[in-house]
């Protein structure tokens, strides 16, 4: 009978329709202008789910598809989301524009039908269970509709009727514990493919480093799942691969032996051939050629197809067997003994850097914004998006906007410059204010023309809400973090945008601002128990002498005495007595006097 | 007449049925394990209570107990704290041997997330409709519970996040609210802090233990700073705990929780370990340790499977051998 049963199971699966999965990764590697050098991984599964009748639901059956995410996906009707984690700040001074911009701590956003808060909670808290982050802190506190400029890249015909939601949580932990569940969402984990680069305790020692995890429905019935990890390494430190071995063969910097694999082996075990394309863009030394010698020779070269400048992208393919990839030729000789006159600040084409000044009071807050155009011929047109939580209130008559003709001007001295230069006063095109409401935070929109090579500064004063006592997280003498303000170049028209190496979708470059933290007047949070403990001795002291004074019966000593006569019988005695020890007092004072005046010489 | 011999027969019945249920329960074997394992601490310098609470989660996780079945509550990051130099490790011991964080490590609860509300609701079970499975203790009537916290403590409370409180008639009521949920066969509460002992004082549940690392009026130490890490690593009574642990006990040693009290001695900790076992119907000596920190289920080995064999012709039924081996045996 179970052997029956065992067959017949055998049976369905067989003849069961299984999805179309196409998987490919790849990893680019790319010198940056300090010294450092960019990988960025990117797992991109594209899964083609059989049409199945409605009794089953569409993830019951999946092959290379992680099936507890198609889940979430499938419960929540999610058409796309996007979730990113990273720790170290993105440095745009040094290494110019991110190929993927995080900010610190966690950010999602994704697009659903409808906004309602119960289903959001869901998604976010099923998602924080997949993955171990906090995302469940994403509430309607700190989440916005429309929160980025983001376009979405999932089929249109699924996206009517949908809203985006997106937030950040700042101060989010994040660490092996959040990698090791991204990394299970991977066919082979890390047994395989490149994901057996990635070591954590290597990951989390680099100057930045940031997790993605992108859905998107392609077409109704396809789903594609892109995980990206990027990382900044240092290659002067003596062990800087992404892997760290003790195999001494491996000890000079290079990057490890991937397993050797023809193009027709299966990927592991789960019977899918890869794809796997290894680019290395060489985007730095095209101005000296000299400076890199890749060793061995790339199965070929792609010329970027977009504006010059950028470089082109030497391509390798993994399947081949004998590559073993060095990186150190010429590179780490010459070319990379780090020379600070090489040091080109202001790499992006706009700056933006944004603080506070004020104290911990309530009502002494100033945030500022400095928004410079590096472009010494060109104009930028951007748009400022920035939300502050409900307790962060801004004064809008407050708002000024001056522009610094900055011929000389340095974004990152704007004190100098102020006393130099005379300041414009502009007023922004395009301004948008969203004022807060308690537990729903706050929006600016700004969008303008940067002139070129000018720095436009945005001041306004806010006050500081006061908050419950139970409204204050942990740790709150720390201060509370803003998230970072986000700037977008939207591109000029006409002008054809050269595709960043293996970015997953064509997206407006994004600059983030400093995060901030705010000082709110924090209470002294053992008050309210000193508090609970004065007002009920207090209450109790009250209490006890009225009930004894109303309840509580004298038996009198003279029952027939009036109450005249017991006054002329009390006063006596109540006044008396303090009157006599003030007499004997004023007798002993008087008489100490009088033999202190005898014994004084004359 | 036939009315009245009609109730005492059903007086009688009822009788068997609630003599049955007790003993039932009594005898009831248990059949799974959970841990729910908490440090209430945060900031830099208790990093010794999260590399306690770690090393506990080593113990359990090595022991058998698998994450799903770990509630693990962790008030801080410090393996990624930016001031701990060795980024994604957390180390008790001097050598740095034994990276306590490691690779796959499963933190339900973390950061501001670990409140006196959220660690009720765990222990309760009465979350919000959204709050995923991992986070949730799925114990039935069958679970052995290992309850161990950390933190900074005083005469019947314990700090969480240094900032509240909770006590000891709170936590005393929340197991008693499990009881009546039928959430556990056994509990033990193991709690590392100053005056631990206190915590078990309000205790009123049967089939509840306690163990804490000192009693009323003393502290709990720790065992030893690190230079590198800059801080002290561990605490004594947890130190002694593992060492216990890592020594004596293996996924099917016959270890007894009597022989871990003996083995905890005054004069190491610099306290005095206490506990409560009033309220459990076993002795110590009589319950092994992989009681509550591992999960070796009791199970039976026939010597052969009747249906299935590997030249797959159908082989004749036997009843099995006598005497089948426990595979959790040895006592």
């Amino acid at each position: 009978m179970l052997r029956l049963l065992l067959a017949f199971c055998l049976a369905a699966l067989s003849c069961g329709a299984l999805p179309n999965d196409d998987f490919q990764e790849s990893l680019l590697l790319r010198p940056l202008a300090d010294g450092k050098v960019l990988g960025h991984f990117q797992f991109s599964l594209t899964s083609t789910l059989p049409t199945s009748d409605a009794a089953v639901p569409p993830f019951s059956h999946t092959v290379l598809f992680p099936q507890p995410l198609g889940a979430i996906l499938h419960k929540y009707d999610v058409r796309e989301m996007h979730l990113q984690l990273a720790h170290g700040r993105w440095n745009y001074d040094s290494w110019g524009l991110p190929l993927v911009s995080a900010p610190i701590g966690a950010e999602f956003w994704a697009w659903t039908p409808g906004s309602d808060d119960a289903a959001w909670a869901g998604l976010t808290n099923s998602l924080s269970g997949l993955l171990g982050v906090t995302l469940g802190g994403l509430d309607a506190t700190n989440t916005r509709i429309n929160g980025t400029l983001f376009a979405p890249s999932a089929h249109p015909a699924l996206l009517a009727g949908t809203a985006m939601r997106h937030g950040m949580l700042t101060r989010e932990a994040f660490c092996t514990e959040n990698l090791a569940p991204w990394l299970k969402l991977l066919p082979c984990r890390q047994a395989d493919g490149l994901a057996s680069l990635l070591a954590p305790l290597r990951l989390f020692d680099s100057h930045h480093f940031a997790l993605g995890l992108h859905v998107r429905w392609v077409r109704p019935g396809t789903v594609e799942l892109v995980q990206t990890a990027t990382v900044v390494i240092d290659p002067r430190t003596p062990e800087w691969t992404v892997r760290s071995r003790p195999d001494p063969a491996y000890m000079s910097p290079g990057l490890p032996q991937p397993a050797p694999r023809g193009p027709g082996q299966p990927l592991g075990r789960l019977g899918r051939p890869a794809a796997s394309a290894m680019p290395v863009q060489t985007e730095a030394c095209c101005t000296r050629p000299d400076a890199f010698s890749l060793c061995p020779a790339p199965d070929r070269w792609e010329e970027p197809a977009c504006r010059s400048g950028a470089s082109p992208l030497a391509i390798y393919g993994l399947p081949r067997a004998d590559i073993t990839f060095r990186y150190e030729a010429g590179f780490y000789s010459r070319a990379y003994q780090y020379d600070p006159s090489r040091h080109v600040a202001g790499q992006t084409p706009v700056a933006a850097h944004r603080y506070l000044y004020g104290g911990g009071s309530s009502d002494d807050g100033q945030m500022t914004l400095h928004l410079t155009n590096t472009d010494p011929a060109r104009p930028q047109a951007v748009v400022y998006l920035d939300v502050y939580p409900w307790y962060m209130q801004l004064l809008m008559h407050t708002l000024t906007v001056r522009r610094y003709d900055a011929g000389a001007l340095a974004a990152r001295s704007p004190k100098a410059a102020m006393g130099v230069a005379v300041p414009t006063e502009v007023a922004f095109p395009v301004f948008e204010y969203v004022p807060s409401r308690r537990h729903a935070q706050a929006a600016l929109r700004l969008e303008a023309t940067l002139p070129p090579n000018s720095t436009t500064v945005v001041t306004v004063r806010f006050e500081k809400a006061f908050l419950h006592v139970s409204e204050h997280p942990a740790d709150a003498h720390r201060g509370f973090d803003i998230a970072p303000g986000q700037v977008y170049m939207v591109p000029v028209e006409g002008e054809d945008r050269c595709t960043r190496g293996v970015a997953p979708r064509q997206q407006p470059d994004r600059i983030l601002t400093e995060m901030m933290l705010l000082r709110l007047p924090v209470p002294d949070f053992s008050m309210p128990y000193n508090v609970i403990a004065l007002a009920t001795t207090i209450m109790a002291l009250f209490f006890g002498s009225v009930q004894a004074s109303l309840t509580a019966q004298y038996p009198k000593e003279h029952p027939e005495e009036t109450f005249p006569h017991w006054v002329l019988r009390k006063l006596p005695e109540t006044v008396g007595r303090p009157l006599r020890l003030v007499v004997r007092r004023a007798k002993a004072a008087a008489g100490w006097l009088i033999r202190r005046a005898d014994e004084a010489p004359a | 007449m036939s009315a009245r011999w009609a109730w005492l027969l059903l007086a009688v019945a009822a009788l068997i049925v609630v003599a049955e249920e007790g003993s039932r329960e009594k005898n009831e074997p248990y059949a799974n394990n959970w841990a729910i394992l908490v440090d209430t601490s945060r900031y830099w310098f208790n990093y010794r209570h999260i590399a306690n609470t770690l090393s506990v989660y080593r113990t359990v996780k090595r022991l058998g107990i698998p994450d799903s079945n770990i509630i693990l509550m962790l008030a801080d990051d410090m393996a990624c704290n930016p001031r701990n130099s060795y980024p994604g490790c957390v180390f008790n011991n001097p050598d740095h041997r034994l990276n306590l964080y490691g690779d796959s490590i499963e933190v339900d609860y973390r950061g501001s997330e670990v409140t006196i509300e959220n660690f009720l609701r765990v222990l309760t079970g009465r979350h919000q409709g959204w709050v995923p499975r991992s986070k949730r203790l799925l114990s039935d009537p069958q679970s052995n519970i290992l309850l161990y916290m950390t933190g900074h403590g005083g005469n019947e409370f314990l700090k969480f996040q240094d900032q509240v409180e909770i006590t000891s008639q709170d936590i005393a009521d929340a197991i008693q609210v499990m009881k009546d949920q039928r959430r556990f066969h056994r509990l033990l509460f193991l709690a590392d802090t100053c005056q631990a002992a206190t915590l078990a004082n309000r205790l009123y549940t049967s089939g509840v233990a306690a163990i804490g690392s000192a009693k009323l009026g003393e502290n709990s130490y720790s065992h030893h700073n690190d230079p590198q890490v800059g801080v002290a690593v561990i605490d004594r009574f947890t130190q002694a705990t593992l060492e216990f642990f890592e020594r004596h006990v293996q996924p099917h040693s016959a270890a007894t929780l009597g022989d871990f009290l003996r083995s905890l001695d005054p004069r190491i900790l610099q306290s005095t370990p206490s506990w409560r076992w009033d309220l459990f119907p076993e002795r110590p000596s009589q319950i092994r340790a992989t009681e509550f920190f591992g999960a070796v289920l009791p199970v039976e080995l026939v010597s052969s499977y009747p249906l299935f064999t590997s030249d797959a012709t159908p082989m004749p039924i036997k009843p099995p051998q006598e005497p089948t081996r426990p595979l959790s045996a040895q006592g």
